[in-house]
């Protein structure tokens, strides 16, 4: 079969010779592929894409900018931790989305994470996920695979919302989802499936199944597979650094790292199924502009959201900027987020799932002025 | 004469005039289109200026994935026919949000580990196959730090997979944790007994590449007798820091 990405490097030069023309939609059937990597806690946006081009960042913040970061282009850099990203993004495989955020500006861990993974403007508001209502709508349920369950919300309600809506009253959301999938595949990837159930679910291994890295291959290993998992969620907790988060060094630079080897083990794990998948992160909450008086950041606003795989078709850096003056910060303090992180996911639902804009938002976000992104990421 | 010279320069005052109000009428055209999006031409009084300009060049490059463009005055007329016809609706999507095209000049580099360890090409012994056998690395104290499968073709190790595994942080060895396979271990962070597991296919090479120099050194086993004799066995060697470490080989099948 004819990847999307082929497809579009042979229609792309037949495009140009039009006129002034635009990039074409395609919409071939896919088995496209998505991962979240829901990064828990709030990411610093600033301090992982850094825009270097804006006087203002070097005002605001006196020690929390990368010494070194890597020039993606006049306005902005990246965390050097960033290597294996950098590269993807160097080899048209990755995009990044700066100053945006889900609608959310309440600062609470809990609302906000409840509304970036429910997709809902008000949290709480809703009992399952975005990701799951696409599945359900895709008619690609019983398909997805959630390897690293966030021990705090783990068994409770909500968090039937890593799951496609169909799967209801479970035991355990890990266990019952592995069933699930054991029963509806045989072979190897039953067999795989069972090695990763028996891993995840006894002793000490209960830990190394939850080490993000680990998963990342697990699940690449699973996805590539012909009738493999088409989604999975992976967690990458402890962004919430009040205190001492880092610049060059530190602790969010160390999760930029092992963000980064997760974006790198996925791609090797997926093999020639990375080709038809697209990974983004997710987090509920960017972080205040300004250091704190612990060299940390405080709950904030807008972030970044990064992503990657072989449907991205050119690298980019998509945003509206809206600047880090004092008078352009959410309410004096936070950066504004001009671009509604749903529209983000949507496109990613449109790329991997052939789902049509218009149908995204109303069914799956409730919400008609979600604006299209799909052109600006994947086009 | 007079009467039909009047004429001429009449006919081409309206001409040109009239050429300059249409010219006028589709730089408006454009920017009103781009005042509905994030590039700013300045005020839409028809007129081609620098903002006009740059504002049209951005968009259009920003819809061809970053071509180029040399859009000027006198293109005018065919971009607002673009602007006005099927492609339009399309245009103005694009126009909502910028992209900013990536250009990274400065050299990424070969992504290095600190760490010592490089299973290529290690000979182990000449003219041996084994399709599989397991390795382990220990640390002085007990504690494994990597363990895996390795085929050995013509006596040179073939990566089948392996996993790394690092020690608890509170082990006081933090310095060798903060270096063990792309893995960061503090007392407060990423805790407890991590292991990075690695996925490296068969004859691949782990990214970062993961270096152990042991070739010459190896030491062939000879006891205890379930070890084969010049193939299983174990090689000490010592790190930056003066942790030893053994590397073996055993259960070739």
């Amino acid at each position: 079969m004819i990847s999307r990405r082929h497809f579009l490097s042979i229609a792309a030069p037949a495009l140009a010779l039009s006129g002034y023309p635009v990039h074409g939609f395609t919409k071939e059937p896919i088995e496209g592929r998505i991962i979240v990597i829901m990064l828990q806690g709030g990411m610093d946006g600033l301090l992982a894409i850094p825009p270097v081009g804006d006087d203002n960042l070097f005002k605001q913040r006196k020690a929390l900018v990368a010494s070194n970061p890597l020039k993606l282009n006049p306005l902005f850099g990246i965390h050097p931790n960033f290597r294996n990203f950098s590269k993807m993004l160097k080899s048209n495989e990755a995009s990044i989305v700066h100053a945006t955020s889900f609608p959310y500006t309440g600062r609470s861990h809990f609302e906000g994470q409840n509304v970036a993974q429910s997709g809902s403007k008000l949290p709480f508001s809703t009992n399952t996920g975005w990701l799951g209502r696409a599945m359900d709508f895709a008619k690609i349920t019983g398909k997805a695979l959630s390897l690293d369950a966030p021990l705090l919300i783990r068994g409770a309600p909500e968090f039937d919302n890593f799951y496609p809506a169909s799967i209801e009253k479970t035991r355990s959301p890990q266990t019952a989802l592995i069933d699930l999938i054991k029963e509806t595949h045989d072979g190897d990837v039953m067999i795989a499936i069972d090695k990763l159930s028996r891993g995840s679910m006894s002793g000490p291994s209960r830990l190394r199944a939850r080490d993000p890295l680990s998963l990342a291959t697990k699940a690449g290993e699973s996805m590539r597979e012909l009738n493999g998992p088409r989604v999975a969620v992976l967690t990458i907790p402890e962004f919430d650094d009040h205190s001492s988060i880092g610049s060059t060094t530190g602790h969010h630079p160390e999760l930029f790292t092992l963000l980064d080897n997760v974006f790198y083990n996925l791609k090797i794990a997926l093999k020639e199924q990375w080709d038809n998948t697209i990974v983004l992160t997710t987090t509920e909450f960017g972080r205040t502009v300004q250091e704190n008086g612990s060299a940390g950041t405080d709950h904030g606003y807008g972030s970044v959201g990064l992503l990657a795989g072989g449907l991205i078709n050119k690298s980019s850096v998509v945003a509206n900027w809206p600047g880090l003056a004092s008078k352009d910060l959410y309410e004096k303090r936070d950066l504004f987020a001009t671009i509604d992180y749903r529209s983000v996911c949507s496109a990613c639902i449109e790329a991997a799932f052939g789902l049509d804009h218009d149908f995204i938002i109303e069914k799956v976000f409730e919400d008609k002025k979600i604006a299209r992104v799909y052109e600006h990421i994947f086009g | 004469m007079t009467k039909i010279k009047l004429k001429i320069i009449l006919f081409v005052i309206l001409m040109v005039f009239g050429t300059q109000v249409q010219a006028e009428k589709n730089v408006l055209c454009i920017q009103k289109f781009l005042t509905k999006t994030v590039f700013n031409p300045g005020p839409s009084d028809g007129a081609w200026g620098k903002k006009t300009e740059t504002a049209i060049n951005q968009l259009m490059s920003q819809a061809n994935n970053f071509e180029s463009q040399n859009i000027k005055k006198s293109d005018a007329e065919k971009i607002c026919k673009t602007l006005s016809g099927s492609q339009g609706s399309k245009l103005h999507e694009i126009g909502q949000f910028k992209r900013f095209p990536i250009a990274i000049t400065e050299d990424i580099g070969e992504i290095k580990s600190l760490t010592d360890f490089d299973f290529t090409n290690i000979t182990i012994s000449t003219n041996v196959t084994y399709k599989r056998c397991a390795f382990d690395i220990i640390h002085s104290e007990g504690w494994r730090r990597a363990k895996g499968k390795v085929g050995i073709k013509n006596g040179t190790l073939v990566f089948k997979n392996h996993e790394w595994y690092a020690g608890l942080a509170s082990s006081g060895r933090e310095h060798l944790l903060n270096e063990e396979a792309n893995l960061k271990l503090t007392n407060t962070g990423v805790h407890g007994i991590l292991p990075h597991v690695s996925y490296v296919a068969e004859g691949e090479v782990d990214k970062p590449v993961q270096y152990i120099t042991l070739g010459k050194n190896y030491i062939k086993a000879t006891k205890p007798s379930y070890f084969e004799e010049g193939v299983e066995g174990s090689n000490n060697y010592t790190d930056r820091y003066g942790s030893t470490y053994t590397f073996q080989l055993s259960f070739c099948s």
